[in-house]
């Protein structure tokens, strides 16, 4: 019976995960219980803490509290705990006044910093991850059961490599649009990602190839890109085929259809769904849509390219990443793609007529 | 000789230019920013027929989104909210759906997002087509005369912000300059080092109120490490004076008063060191 009961367990847990493949969700779970409100804000013995703050290591009770006395240092001068902080850290109030603010912030700066002492660098409670998931619990999910992880949120200042926990200018309390974040540190050469595969020079990259993907160009690297980690490959928020070829299943091209639509592929015959037609035959589908269909990134550069329509010069195939030049050429007309994959065709997308072959 | 001289500065200044930053593609398919657009009148949801564009409205914001789709409606929900700011300006809204989606899907998707705006159902794909309409969602901002002034395709982060700045700059209220701050926000760092030179002056008035004066001086000297300010100086002359050192007190008033003439407090200490 246990045994049936600990399947039937797994199974869910199983289920979930799989579900979570499909899109891992921004908007995740905040549980405001987790505030620590009241919590005990006492000392810590001395030989434990690392840090001190500096009233407190001096003995100067009076500086916060109405009694300049360590025996019995009394209430503390003000009624809120915020404006006694402010009143050493008034650049903390002006950065409050920033549009977005963290709710504890707002409501009581011990909500996350012990007052006196800690183990932990600016007198944080607790560890950093740890005191910001107690009431991030979705954001604790997905770190915790991410197949693929960021550095960024474990590593150098952790959630604060990315968020302002006080107030900042932009939404999620993001110290910056995501793209300055992003390739704030992606902008180095031979990085790794967490399976060991080396990532691209962004900042190279996008100074070399001036066609950029319109949620580059918006800085939104967040709209493919779950930041906390996930399961998808290159921590992309939804299914992306990672092979030159794929059978074609409309799922597995999740992250695409976020935003394009997937007629584009699914209908075979089109005169406004897309340019990459030969009369009304659209080419999407003819490359796409089959058992060893061509991915995306066949053709399309996602980032960055240097033609319109993100197509690339070249693209990695094979196991060892040999380069296979793409040879795309814009005609008045149409387009034309030079003899690699298949003989050099040209596509028409002025009439409704096909264009004539190109003997090769 | 000057002028080709200036030619090729010229040239030169703009290859830098586009150099610097990414290629400015289309909007729309087939509208470019700018560009005006016929103003179609299309059924709603309820059977009613609407016009895209208002016609007395200042501004007009076509939503155009698909039901069963994350990122639409993040954006509906979005706009409702967007909805409401200008809900006493003359600001035209419309959501514009293909027809291939069911009206009970489309239904559904809707009252959940919260929009008041008419819902427009694009028979055919007509209006999709006329403006080449490849991405859901997108927002296209128009004018009083019809012409497109932004195309906003969807964003994860400040999307509202940049719908609101978009639309205000088209009702005048704000200015370019303004709404590229709204595009670019400035960092938002906690830690600044006048931040950090404030904190230590404030930490020394406190230690000077409980007569802690050798660690008020210190922190004093610690602020003006970071940088020297009037009221640094004139509170490291109270502290000096509260130590009954008044030669040294004058000393950092004056400082204080070489860079504020009008500082209050090196003004008073000044006299309470008997000058």
């Amino acid at each position: 019976m246990r045994r049936t009961i600990l399947s039937g367990l797994l199974l869910g847990v199983a289920l979930l995960a799989a579900g979570r493949a499909a899109a891992a969700p921004l908007k995740t779970e905040v549980r405001k219980a987790g505030i620590r409100r009241g919590a005990a804000v006492k000392p810590l013995p001395r030989e434990q803490a690392k840090f001190s703050h500096a009233p407190f290591q001096g003995g100067d009770c009076g500086v916060c509290h109405q009694n300049n006395d360590a025996k019995n240092p009394g209430p503390i001068r003000h009624k809120s705990i915020n404006e006694q902080c402010f009143e050493c850290h008034d650049d903390v109030r002006d950065v409050m006044t920033r549009k977005y603010q963290h709710v504890p912030a707002k409501e009581a700066c011990t909500d996350c910093h012990n007052p006196h002492n800690s183990t932990e660098p600016a007198l944080l409670a607790e560890e950093m991850v740890l005191v910001c998931t107690k009431c991030h619990v979705g954001i604790k999910n997905q770190v915790v059961t991410a197949k693929v992880r960021h550095a960024a949120v474990t590593t150098g200042k952790k959630c604060s490599n990315c968020h302002n926990p006080h107030a900042a200018n932009v939404e999620k309390i993001l110290i910056a649009l995501p793209f300055d974040l992003c390739v704030n540190c992606h902008s180095k050469d031979g990085m790794t990602s967490d399976d060991g595969k080396v990532m691209t020079n962004y900042k190279k990259w996008l100074e070399e190839n001036k066609v950029w993907h319109d949620p580059v160009k918006a800085k939104d690297c967040s709209a493919c890109h779950r930041t906390h980690g996930g399961d998808n490959f290159r921590l992309l928020v939804a299914q992306y085929p990672s092979q030159f070829y794929a059978p074609y299943e409309k799922k597995n091209y999740a992250l695409c259809y976020g935003c394009h639509n997937d007629k584009v592929v699914s209908v075979e015959e089109t005169t406004t769904l897309t340019a990459f037609r030969d009369g009304s035959k659209n080419l999407h589908f003819v490359h796409v849509n089959r058992e060893r269909g061509r991915t995306c990134r066949a053709c399309h550069e996602v980032h960055a390219s240097k033609q319109d329509h993100h197509i690339r010069d070249g693209v990695p195939y094979g196991p060892k990443g040999w380069v296979l030049k793409i040879g795309y050429t814009k005609l008045p007309t149409g387009g034309s793609c030079a003899k690699t994959c298949h003989d050099t065709k040209t596509y028409n997308n002025k009439t409704l007529t096909s264009a004539a072959p190109v003997k090769n | 000789m000057k002028t080709p001289r200036v030619v090729c500065c010229l040239v030169g200044g703009l290859l830098t230019l586009i150099a610097a930053g990414p290629l400015v593609g289309r909007a729309f398919a087939n509208v470019s920013v700018g560009e005006p657009i016929e103003n179609f009148e299309l059924k709603t949801l309820d059977g009613q027929v609407h016009a895209v564009l208002g016609k007395n409205a200042v501004a007009n914001v076509v939503v155009f989104f698909r039901p069963e789709q994350e990122h639409s409606a993040d954006a509906l929900k979005e706009m409702a909210d967007c909805e409401k700011v200008f809900a006493s300006k003359p600001v035209h809204w419309v959501a514009v759906v293909s027809d291939s989606w069911e009206p009970g899907v489309v239904r559904t998707f809707v009252a959940e997002s919260g929009i008041k705006m008419p819902v427009l159902i694009d028979q055919g794909d007509v209006f999709y087509g006329k403006l080449g309409v490849k991405l859901h969602p997108t927002i296209g901002v128009f004018d009083a005369k019809r012409r497109l002034t932004a195309y906003e395709p969807f964003r994860q982060i400040n999307y509202c912000d940049r719908i609101k700045g978009r639309i205000q700059l088209v009702l005048g209220e704000i200015t370019e300059a303004q709404f590229a701050a709204i595009e670019n926000p400035a960092r938002s760092e906690t830690r600044s080092e006048t931040g950090v030179s404030r904190r230590h002056l404030n930490f020394a008035r406190q230690l000077l109120r409980v007569e802690q004066y050798d660690k008020a001086l210190a922190e004093v000297d610690k602020s003006l490490e970071v940088g020297p300010s009037a009221d640094a100086y004139a509170l490291r002359g109270q502290i000096l004076a509260a130590k009954k050192k008044c030669p040294e007190a004058l000393r950092a008033f004056d400082a204080a008063l070489k860079l504020d003439p009008a500082n209050a407090d090196a003004i008073g200490g000044t006299k309470t060191c008997g000058r």
